[in-house]
């Protein structure tokens, strides 16, 4: 299986003095599905700008299998494929056309490059669009393409920039589906995405990033088990009934709103508690989650 | 080349009307069109057409690209950035093929021309092309969206009406005569009409456009391998 490996990675832009990352370090095996998370800005693009070589990383190492893909940037464009945080390009030209031409430079033939992309097509249920004018599709249709020439014979390492933004509900997980089945092919699949829900449901490994550093390497399902079991939310919460409240590991008041982070011993108490300040109209509603990245990014985040 | 296939058309009728322009237009406000009059106009129809292509639409397609992301797309795609390059170019010069031919037809049909093609013109007009464009690339990639605009203008206009092309640099004052000796695009000018009509090149203006034309590739090529 291949490695990549990110050895305290630093950058630097001229024009801001902020560090766009800051000594960030991972390693990724092959076959791995790993979101990067963070706020706008927390660097997650230029790391992935940095891994295939279009940004400069000012120290610092990116290897794969120890080859360096910083002193060779030819060896990351051939190792490495990308998809933007804006769509790649399709003004004049068709998504099949612009597949199958990004699968000829990555060294298909013609007629295995125009299957890829029809079975891509078909993966992705764009199967309508391949041979429309690209400026003339939606947001959503070339944002899929583009995950398409991105994946098309998709070299060792795929770096996908926010793949689901604008995609309707339906599609989205076909596109996860794509990223799945690259990864269980042995690539090394990095996605940004600020879709916390879906990299739950999907990612084996997440890192959380702010202010260019990494803050948290884990993964969902450790998360999850370890730090907060249970959300109860209290609608419309009578301000001072958190007084009132049976023990838990954490409360915190949004608005109207107050959320309990409870533990599984604690559930009980918790929920005949909330029953009873419905029974009193002392609440409208409650609703008790299993614990959420979303929290938890909340948390750490707020806290980093 | 398919993503500029509606172009394609454009820059055919835009460097034929260019052509026309000259051949008739231009003609018309000299009193007597003698045989070197007759030949500067036409060779200079041809060096302009290749000139507008290089230096003014080229760079505004480029422009737009930059613009869209096209550009920083194609610098992670698998190929080296010398091969995106030499691909763009050879675009441009199938682009400025049937201008060119669209004002050889002109040319030939308003002066009775003894034209000599060869090898010899092909290469010089690739040369042309590849300055031009070069120089034109350069302009694009470097300069933000903006001024790149509006250096191309001041390209074709200086190229266009201040350039001795289609007139002898005798009637300019001596020192413009001498500075377009070391521009680009006289010596353009001069190397097309003397490979057209079987004259001797004159080895500085092959200097002056093969310095241009490296400096303008190199430019561009250093822009492309540049990482931010």
């Amino acid at each position: 299986m291949p490695t990549l490996a990110v050895q305290r990675v630093t950058k630097t832009y001229a024009a801001r003095s902020v560090r766009a990352n800051d000594e960030v370090s991972l390693s990724v095996d092959g076959g791995t599905l790993l979101a990067v998370v963070g706020h706008n800005g927390a660097g997650k693009t230029t790391l992935l700008s940095q891994v295939i070589g279009v940004t400069r990383p000012d120290s610092g190492e990116i290897t794969l299998d120890g080859a360096s893909l910083v002193a060779d940037p030819g060896l990351a464009r051939r190792t490495a494929s990308m998809m933007p945080q804006l769509h790649a390009p399709l003004t004049g030209v068709t998504p099949r056309q612009a597949v199958v031409a990004v699968a000829r430079l990555r060294g298909a033939s013609s007629r295995d490059a125009r299957s890829a992309a029809t079975r891509l097509f078909a993966a992705l249920d764009i199967e309508e669009f391949a041979d429309r004018a690209g400026e003339k599709l939606s947001g959503g249709v070339r944002r899929l393409a583009s995950l398409a020439m991105t994946a098309v014979r998709a070299p060792t390492i795929v770096l996908v920039d926010e793949p689901t933004n604008d995609v309707d509900p339906v599609r989205r997980p076909m596109i996860w589906s794509v990223l799945r089945r690259l990864a269980d092919d042995g690539r090394i699949v990095l996605v940004v995405t600020h879709n916390l829900h879906e990299v739950q449901q999907t990612m084996d490994r997440f890192v959380l990033m702010q202010r260019g550093r990494v803050l948290m390497d884990s993964t969902p399902a450790t998360v999850a088990g370890a730090l907060a079991p249970m959300t109860l939310t209290v609608h419309d919460a009578r301000p001072g009934i958190e007084d009132s409240a049976p023990r838990c590991r954490d409360s915190v008041r949004r608005g109207a709103d107050l959320e309990l982070v409870v533990a599984p011993d604690q559930v009980v108490a918790v929920a005949s508690w909330a029953v009873d300040l419905t029974r009193k109209a002392l609440a409208s509603s409650f609703a008790l989650e299993p614990a959420s990245l979303s929290r938890l990014y909340e948390r750490v985040t707020r806290a980093g | 080349m398919v993503r500029h296939r509606y172009l394609l058309p454009v820059f055919t009728a835009v460097q034929a009307l260019f052509a026309v322009a000259i051949v008739y237009g231009l003609a018309l406000l000299l009193p007597e069109v003698d045989a070197a009059a007759a030949r500067r106009l036409s060779s200079g129809a041809w060096t302009l057409g290749v000139i507008a292509v290089g230096c003014v639409l080229a760079p505004r397609v480029v422009t737009a690209s930059k613009q869209e992301g096209l550009l920083e797309y194609q610098r992670t795609l698998p190929v080296p950035p010398s091969a995106l390059l030499l691909a763009d170019m050879t675009v441009w010069g199938v682009a400025a093929l049937p201008g060119i031919a669209v004002g050889v037809a002109a040319s030939v049909t308003r002066f009775d021309l003894d034209l000599s093609p060869g090898p010899s013109l092909v290469g010089a007009l690739v040369l042309v092309l590849v300055a031009a464009t070069g120089i034109g690339y350069a302009i694009a990639y470097w300069l933000p969206p903006e001024a790149a605009g509006l250096a191309t203008q001041v390209v074709m206009i200086g190229g266009l009406l201040f350039s001795p092309i289609t007139f002898s640099p005798d009637r300019l004052p001596a020192w413009a005569a001498t500075v377009h000796e070391y521009l680009p695009f006289a010596p353009m000018g001069n190397l097309v009409r003397e490979k057209a009509f079987g004259g001797a090149v004159d080895v500085r203006d092959l200097v002056v456009v093969a310095v241009w034309g490296t400096a303008g590739v190199l430019a561009a090529l250093g822009y492309l391998v540049r990482r931010r």
